[in-house]
């Protein structure tokens, strides 16, 4: 799922600044799961707004995914009150939200972090860099992308200290894990492999992503 | 008695122990209810009026309160059993005490280390009474333990007793030991690892090394011990944890709730918790708790999953301390599945409400609109605010009150609101207080960012306490210390 995680107040209330009536509008998709901006979080974020300024409108609500312009028709019927929204979405929501909104600016109430799961219940870890070329068959499962602080796809680094990242004692060393994995695995050999160059072509530095699926597209007469 | 106008419809109470307690509890409850007694081990005289299976092993528990599904071996014979509720008797606890007591009785002061591992309260009670019967009669005792438990009546005191008399309490310790005679390299035996097959184990004339962090030593502190023992509470008593394990009853934490587990129906009949009961006090009790479960007057759940809402993110699955919800209705959300509340297993303490990201949780109880700017759990504070006059809209558990009621709450011009919880350890439903606290921390650094800064009090508080002491810690800021 996206992770976010709510921004300072003291930022969110510089954003709406001058405003007198602000809608939060939560997501129900990946921010609910990772507990920042659902339904609950909206409602939170507009009642700590009405809080701290009485003479404010702040009102909530939640569509299913911020992220899907149909779900964004069930906004249209409130948002004419309000002089600006407050999303509790990730990036893409608060994209959306002003894709679709041309006469309101969305502002955004969460800083967007990462791919990621929770590992136990209000723990999330990062798991994906969604780089493009995924090649998770030949590391145990253990993504060297996401998990090695160096991105390095030959092994680890002179850092790596009793399976821990030179970086952080909290953080695992990913090529620890890989190793450990591909152990389990017994599927060591693997790395005697030497792994050429990336195809980063496929990750963020080719320019904006798009994928499309030609057969389930609609034209513009359907 | 109501429930005995309809006795052949009733589902029967299955009795799950061969001591004598759990004889005449089967015989009492079955004047009153049908029961099944069942234990493992030979049937000596049959009882009147009540289904017997001697011979007996507990394979699988399904179901939930009022329809429980049992699986038996009785004599070797795979056998299914649809109860209503359960009362077990775990096995009793090996008599570590009396050993103790007679090693006491030696001419010479001597040396002796006590060690305990996961035991119940009544054991570390008797424990402790032991160590100070024998400091007071001379010896030097060490008491090793994974924690000191003082939550039982009286335990803070008693603790307090020993230490001031000089029984020595050794907190997160490693032992190792080596016998004087044959001499074996220290760090080859550790007691933890001699009794992971038995649940208690005495030695004579050991040195005894104790590897203690909470000492801040670099070197372990080393013993001359004339007589040391080892007991493993979660070893005592051969089947007890594998028979919680099976009855999915098990739990790290102190019951502090005689009888009850967090699995709605199944009872506990420990002596290992609080003061023991009376033989007439057990069986009282657990007529009255038999009966609000059997009566059919249940409280209706109060809280219901609306699965159109529902984002399946798992939280009430994780966070429910009774293990009541699942996965499992059909709904016309995103996923066409939602979370179900198991309403047979369900305490209604609300802390899925609460805790709810979707705010798909619903609290079906009437709604009490009169402004206040006191919450509270009823079970502590209930009672206490009605005595001491001072409304306060009340809430199932502190665990049940989530940010959005704690804001809703909130009054114009009020700089701080008041939540009264139960005191740590002491939740009927695991750890509301430590819940509704991590929120409320949350929300009081969000707070910090508001022009005017207000702030939200915990108070704990028992039904102990007296009202006009909860009064003044309510009305005023000085919160007592809590």
């Amino acid at each position: 799922m996206i992770v976010g995680e709510l921004k300072a107040l003291s930022d969110i209330k510089s954003m709406i600044k001058g405003c007198r009536k602000v809608l939060v509008v939560g997501c129900g998709g990946c921010v609910t799961v990772c507990q920042s901006g659902g339904l609950q979080e909206a409602e939170t974020l507009a009642r700590l707004l009405a809080l701290d300024s009485p003479d404010m409108t702040v009102e909530s609500l939640a569509v299913p995914r911020q992220c899907e312009w149909e779900f964004l028709e069930q906004v249209c019927p409130v948002i004419g009150g309000y002089e600006i929204v407050v999303s509790t979405a990730c990036g893409i929501g608060v994209q959306a939200m002003n894709e679709y909104f041309r006469d309101f600016q969305t502002v955004p109430a969460l800083n967007t972090r990462f791919l990621g799961m929770p590992v136990r219940h209000g723990l999330f870890e990062e798991r994906c860099q969604a780089c493009g070329d995924c090649m998770l068959h030949l590391t145990g499962g253990i993504c060297p992308v996401a998990r090695c602080s160096k991105n390095l796809m030959n092994g680890p680094c002179g850092g790596s200290q009793n399976g821990k990242c030179e970086i952080s004692r909290e953080i695992d060393c990913a090529w620890q894990l890989i190793y450990d994995r591909l152990k389990e695995l017994n599927q060591l050999e693997r790395l005697l492999v030497l792994q050429p160059p990336k195809d980063w072509s496929q990750s963020r530095d080719g320019g904006l992503r798009r994928m499309a699926r030609e057969d389930v597209m609609l034209d513009d007469r359907e | 008695m109501t429930y005995q106008r309809d006795f052949a419809s009733k589902p029967p109470v299955l009795i799950w122990g061969k001591t004598e307690l759990s004889h005449h509890v089967a015989v009492e409850i079955g004047r009153h209810l049908p029961v099944i007694w069942a234990f493992p081990g030979k049937l000596v005289g049959q009882p009147e009026g009540i289904t017997v299976l001697a011979d007996s092993r507990l394979v699988k528990v399904t179901g939930s309160c009022g329809d429980f599904t049992v699986q038996m071996e009785t004599g070797g014979r795979l056998t299914s059993q649809v109860v209503g509720a359960m009362v077990v008797f775990p096995e009793p606890a090996s008599d570590l005490a009396s050993r103790v007591r007679s090693a006491g009785k030696a001419e010479k002061p001597l040396t002796m280390v006590l060690a305990l591992k996961k035991v119940r309260p009544g054991d570390f009670r008797e424990n402790v009474h032991q160590a100070l019967a024998l400091n007071s009669q001379g010896h030097q005792i060490y008491l090793v333990v994974d924690e000191v438990q003082v939550s039982f009546p009286g335990g803070e005191e008693l603790c307090q007793e020993a230490r001031q008399a000089g029984v020595i309490f050794l907190k997160d310790t490693v032992l190792s030991l080596v016998d004087n005679e044959s001499g074996s390299e220290p760090g080859q035996c550790t007691a933890w690892n001699v009794i992971a097959d038995a649940g208690c184990r005495e030695w004579l004339n050991q040195t005894v090394y104790l590897d203690n962090s909470s000492l801040d030593r670099t070197n372990p502190l080393v013993i001359e011990a004339d007589r040391v023992w080892c007991y493993n509470g979660a070893q005592a008593g051969s089947d007890y944890q594998e028979t919680l394990k099976l009855l999915g009853a098990e739990t790290d934490r102190q019951e502090y709730y005689p009888f009850r587990t967090r699995r709605k129906g199944i009872l506990l009949v420990d002596p290992g918790w609080g003061e023991p009961f009376s033989e007439e006090e057990t069986i009282a009790c657990l007529k009255v708790l038999l009966d609000s479960i059997m009566d059919g007057d249940r409280l209706p759940c109060n809280y219901e999953i609306q699965p159109d809402l529902c984002a399946l993110c798992l939280t009430c699955y994780r966070t429910c301390p009774h293990q009541a919800v699942r996965l499992g209705q059909k709904a016309n959300n995103l996923y066409g599945q939602a979370m179900l509340i198991d309403q047979g297993a369900c305490f209604s303490c609300g802390r899925c409400y609460a805790e709810c990201p979707a705010e798909a949780i619903s609290m079906v109880l009437p709604q009490d609109k009169t402004p206040t700017m006191v919450l509270a759990c009823e079970n502590s504070g209930g009672p206490l605010l009605k005595e001491a006059g001072i409304t306060g809209k009340l809430f199932p558990c502190a665990g049940s009150i989530g940010v959005t009621d704690i804001l809703k709450a909130w009054q114009p011009g009020v700089d701080r609101l008041v939540i009264l919880t139960c005191r740590d350890g002491k939740c009927q439903h695991g750890s509301g207080g430590k819940r509704l606290s991590s929120r409320v921390m949350r929300l009081n650094r969000l707070f910090r960012s508001l022009t005017r800064p207000v702030h939200i009090e915990v108070i704990q508080v028992s039904a102990q306490d007296r009202a006009d002491d909860v009064w003044r810690r309510v009305m005023t800021h000085d919160s007592g210390g809590a």
